[in-house]
């Protein structure tokens, strides 16, 4: 890990991040995912991301129904972050970037209420250019799916 | 009784002015144009929504969320009471990286209707429409009871008065 030379502010904090296995520093360093109200926990030796109630999120207020664009720029910045968390760092030297979407589908399958939304992550495939990475959202409990992702990523 | 397309535009035009704290206000959708089965509108640059602090590129989500709510209006001039429904799905493809500081122009159309699903395509480009950075595919279904209500005595009461849709 001394090997790899942090050369931007974000290539910094992503070295924290990992340095301290500590996924929250990468949300304070992509705006979005900051603006989104995201928080990262280590759940059961895994990453699950949670999208809190943020009134900024709302796309029906009459319901009130969290946005769809929301809901699936949270599955992708999870996405995100956890491909950036999971990569081995033993294979480079140069500190990695912020994976870029090449293909993103979503099924809604339910409405996405305004309480607490989860979401957990699946890298089905990561070769050393591309990543497949599957994303299912619930709410409530695990098993009350509100939407399922899937998605490519270049890496670089 | 349905709402005429000039009430639907100056309703949406309305919920766009007001300033509310929702997901629409923050993305600040501009320069709507709607007709029967087709709605452009933009999103300006705004650093909030930076998915790549490197590149300053904005986030594919809130593109995910302009392109989902052009497509939703488009799909809501074909019914036979002009209604919003429900996305059912949602699949971008992204063929380029976009400029940051320009805004991402979304032009939607819808491509058939039935009366179970109704069939969107949309491309964002940054004003050549010749090279989109991204197209989707965005489909939605009809549901009895309307996600926002556009009856006509509503939409009057928000394009006169304002206030939540």
């Amino acid at each position: 890990m001394s090997e790899i030379k942090p050369q931007t502010q974000f290539d910094l904090l992503y070295q924290q991040s990992r340095e301290q296995n500590n996924a929250q520093i990468l949300v304070s360093a992509l705006p979005y995912a900051q603006q989104l109200g995201m928080v990262v926990e280590r759940v059961e030796g895994d990453w699950q991301f949670k999208l809190p109630p943020v009134k900024t999120n709302i796309g029906n207020p009459s319901l009130p129904a969290i946005h769809g664009g929301a809901i699936a720029g949270f599955m992708s910045m999870s996405a995100i972050i956890y491909l950036l968390m999971s990569y081995d760092q033993k294979c480079t030297t140069q500190p990695p970037k912020v994976p870029k979407v090449v293909d993103f589908s979503v099924d809604y399958v339910r409405a996405c209420r305004y309480v607490d939304t989860f979401a957990t992550c699946e890298v089905v495939r990561q070769g050393r250019k591309m990543a497949n990475v599957g994303v299912r959202v619930w709410q409530q409990n695990s098993s009350n799916v509100t939407a399922t992702a899937r998605a490519h990523y270049l890496l670089s | 009784m349905s709402i005429t397309i000039d009430e639907f535009r100056q309703f949406f035009a309305k919920r766009m002015e007001n300033k509310e704290e929702n997901h629409f206000n923050l993305l600040g959708f501009t320069n709507l144009q709607l007709d029967y089965g087709t709605a452009k509108m933009e999103m300006p640059y705004n650093e909030l929504l930076i998915g790549n602090p490197d590149t300053g590129i904005v986030a594919d989500g809130a593109m995910m969320a302009l392109l989902d709510t052009c497509c939703a209006l488009a799909s809501a001039t074909v019914k036979e009471n002009i209604s919003f429904s429900p996305t059912l799905d949602l699949r971008v493809d992204h063929m380029g990286l976009p400029e940051a500081n320009l805004p991402l122009i979304c032009e939607a159309e819808v491509y058939r209707h039935t009366d179970t699903v109704i069939f969107t395509r949309c491309s964002v480009h940054q004003g050549d429409t010749e090279r989109p950075v991204a197209r989707a595919l965005v489909n939605f279904t009809p549901i009895d009871k309307p996600i926002i209500d556009t009856s006509p005595d509503n939409v009057k009461r928000v394009v006169e008065h304002g206030g939540q849709a």
